[in-house]
């Protein structure tokens, strides 16, 4: 394994508010130039998380380590990594340039080095137009790139953006997303993004934490939390996912079945430790689940209860006997079933082993 | 349309009223003050006569230096002090408790606090004089600049702190870099304020002077003066501190303008 070294490594960490556990016991290493994605429903830690490694909490156990080094007592203004704040927090009284400057007056850059890397940076984000502007004077976008400017002029060796693209609209922000990483591999800064939008993180990041109430429930690639979903939890919060639920019925070598009430028994891959007996959940994706106008051996009869044009697509709804939940089915809309099907024809809907997914609950 | 002219004239006539009953006397105060004969029964004519009068007044001129003392270091105290009690308070949990005890100063009875605050310098066995009364005004004026800085906090985003030490200042050059000036017409505005009320503070001024005129104070001066009549030399004096005060309330609401 030929892996780059990680420049933040946080260990057992533990953060309690009160009576509430915020971030509990995690673990996680983030490498060297990497797009690192801490991703989760709110409540979940995740800002906690990064204000944590920014140094404005103290956990209250394990440690968090800068290149190999202890930061955990070190004070956030002595810490090589800088922040972006969901507010921006510009400050209002400054120039955007004086506000991109701030950070290496601090540290007692002189002239010309100072200018030189004011406007360096202001270039970066094409802002060096509205250098003299205040704050107030700025669209939300502009804004958003004076607070990325100020914090990346310091060089940090870890750039924190918490939600960096909440306050935008959705065209900006989906614009933005390129920008942050086209961005990041021009300066080969590592980035270390809080963010509750899944297709956000999806579309940004090399590598994703996935929280839930304070730990992490999946740390992988985009592609990995959505094909090899760990828990019923990552499983339902990337994308759209069936659930059905049953009970362990057979335990093979990274395969699974479940008894599935009204539908008999089903299988698919399993890369949790199971239990005969024990309650598991079987978990298809959508775009997975196939349509079959006429009976299959193994499929599951039902009748469409909806269908929903989505352009490209198709979306249905496919009621299954006995179950209160519908079977979501996408369908591209160039499919040979698609022209065919209508509220109220039966269907059977099947899948291939491996795209279905058995998981402990 | 004619009725719509018809409100317009009432509601004219109406304000015209409110501000005849507010200024009226003040007027009156004005236009005697440049009265020759001096007397408020009848006007003889125009004359700066009473000013120069007052040019010459030793005594007033003590008053009014002392007064600018008090004002100035009580302004001084009470807004270093005020300005931190409001960022204190801002951090902490909002607490109603908290919040009544800071600004009960500021409600209870002067006549109250005089004499608390005279009770409290003779328990202590403490020499009055000016600077009893420098510290008994800070004790309100620090309520008043604390309620003017909180109001400005109101709108202040905390995260500008956690920013500035994000980019390497302590927390002393956040203060003064970014928190001070970010709040200053607020703070400006809360000294102004302290100020004011200073300069013209009475009852609590005679409580805790002590005797003697090296701690006379100009109200206390204009009050001893106007026990025996009202004089043409106080309404020149009252004029003046109109203009200076008018002056200073235009200033207050030109910054607060300036800030929003």
């Amino acid at each position: 394994m030929n892996r780059p070294a990680a420049v933040i490594e946080v260990a057992s960490v533990a953060k309690r508010f009160g009576p509430v556990t915020a971030v509990d016991d995690v673990s996680a290493a983030i490498r060297e130039g990497e797009f690192f994605a801490l991703l989760g429903p709110s409540g979940c830690g995740k800002t906690t998380l990064l204000r944590l490694i920014a140094g404005f909490e103290q956990p209250d156990a394990g440690s968090i380590l800068l290149d190999g080094r202890d930061i955990t007592r070190v004070r956030p203004n002595r810490r090589p990594v800088n922040m972006m704040f969901q507010s921006y927090a510009l400050f209002p009284h400054l120039t955007v340039r004086r506000n991109v400057a701030y950070g290496l007056e601090m540290e007692a850059v002189r002239e010309p080095e100072l200018s030189r890397r004011v406007n360096e940076t202001l270039d970066l984000v094409q802002l060096a137009d509205l250098a003299e502007r205040r704050p107030h004077q700025l669209s939300g976008g502009q804004r958003q790139r004076v607070a990325l400017a100020r914090a990346l002029v310091k060089r940090p060796r870890v750039l924190l953006l918490d939600e960096p693209l909440a306050a935008l609209d959705r065209k900006l922000r989906e614009q933005m997303q390129f920008e942050l990483k086209r961005l990041q591999h021009e300066i080969g800064i590592t980035f270390l993004v809080v963010t509750h939008d899944q297709e956000e993180a999806m579309a940004m990041a090399d590598r994703i934490a996935l929280l839930d109430r304070g730990r992490i429930a999946q740390l992988d690639t985009p592609r990995g939390l959505y094909e090899r979903p760990a828990t019923r939890f990552v499983a339902g919060f990337i994308g759209m996912m069936n659930f059905l639920d049953g009970r362990v019925s057979r335990i093979g070598n990274g395969t699974a079945a479940i008894e599935v009430p009204g539908c008999g028994p089903l299988s698919g891959t399993s890369a949790s430790a199971l239990a005969m007996g024990q309650a598991a959940v079987l978990a298809v994706r959508p775009e997975r689940v196939r349509l079959s106008l006429s009976p299959l051996p193994g499929a599951l009869p039902g009748k469409v209860a909806g269908v929903a044009y989505l352009g490209q697509d198709l979306l249905l709804q496919v009621g299954l006997a006995d179950r209160p939940q519908p079977l979501i089915v996408r369908l591209g809309s160039a499919d040979a079933i698609a022209a065919q099907v209508q509220p109220g024809i039966q269907v059977w809907s099947h899948w291939s082993e491996p795209d279905a997914g058995i998981l402990g609950d | 349309m004619r009725r719509i002219t018809g409100e317009r004239r009432l509601l004219a006539a109406h304000l015209g009223l409110v501000y005849l009953f507010l200024y009226g006397p003040i007027a009156v105060l004005v236009a005697l003050s440049f009265n020759k004969s001096g007397l408020p029964t009848a006007w003889t004519g125009f004359s700066v006569e009473w000013y120069g009068k007052l040019l010459g007044n030793e005594a007033i001129h003590a008053a009014v230096a002392n007064t600018l003392i008090v004002a100035v270091a009580s302004t001084l105290i009470s807004t270093a002090i005020g300005t931190l009690l409001a960022l204190g308070l801002e951090r902490l949990r909002s607490s109603a408790l908290l919040d009544a005890l800071v600004y009960v100063p500021m409600i209870i009875p002067d006549i109250v606090l005089a004499i608390a605050l005279l009770s409290f310098f003779t328990a202590l066995k403490l020499t009055l004089g000016l600077h009893s009364i420098i510290v008994s005004h800070a004790v309100f004026n620090i309520a008043f600049v604390c309620v003017v800085v909180r109001t400005r906090l109101k709108h202040f985003d905390t995260s500008i702190i956690e920013a500035s030490i994000d980019l390497g200042a302590n927390e002393i050059r956040t203060f003064f870099r970014i928190t001070l000036p970010v709040i200053f017409p607020g703070v400006l505005s809360g000294a102004l304020l302290a100020f004011t009320l200073s300069v013209d503070e009475f009852i609590i001024a005679y409580f805790t002077a002590g005797a003697g005129p090296a701690s006379t104070t100009f109200p206390m001066q204009i009050y001893s003066m106007i026990r025996f009549g009202v004089t043409p030399e106080i309404n020149a004096v009252a004029t003046i501190v109109l203009g200076v005060s008018f002056f200073l309330v235009l200033l207050s609401q030109r910054l607060n303008r300036e800030a929003a």
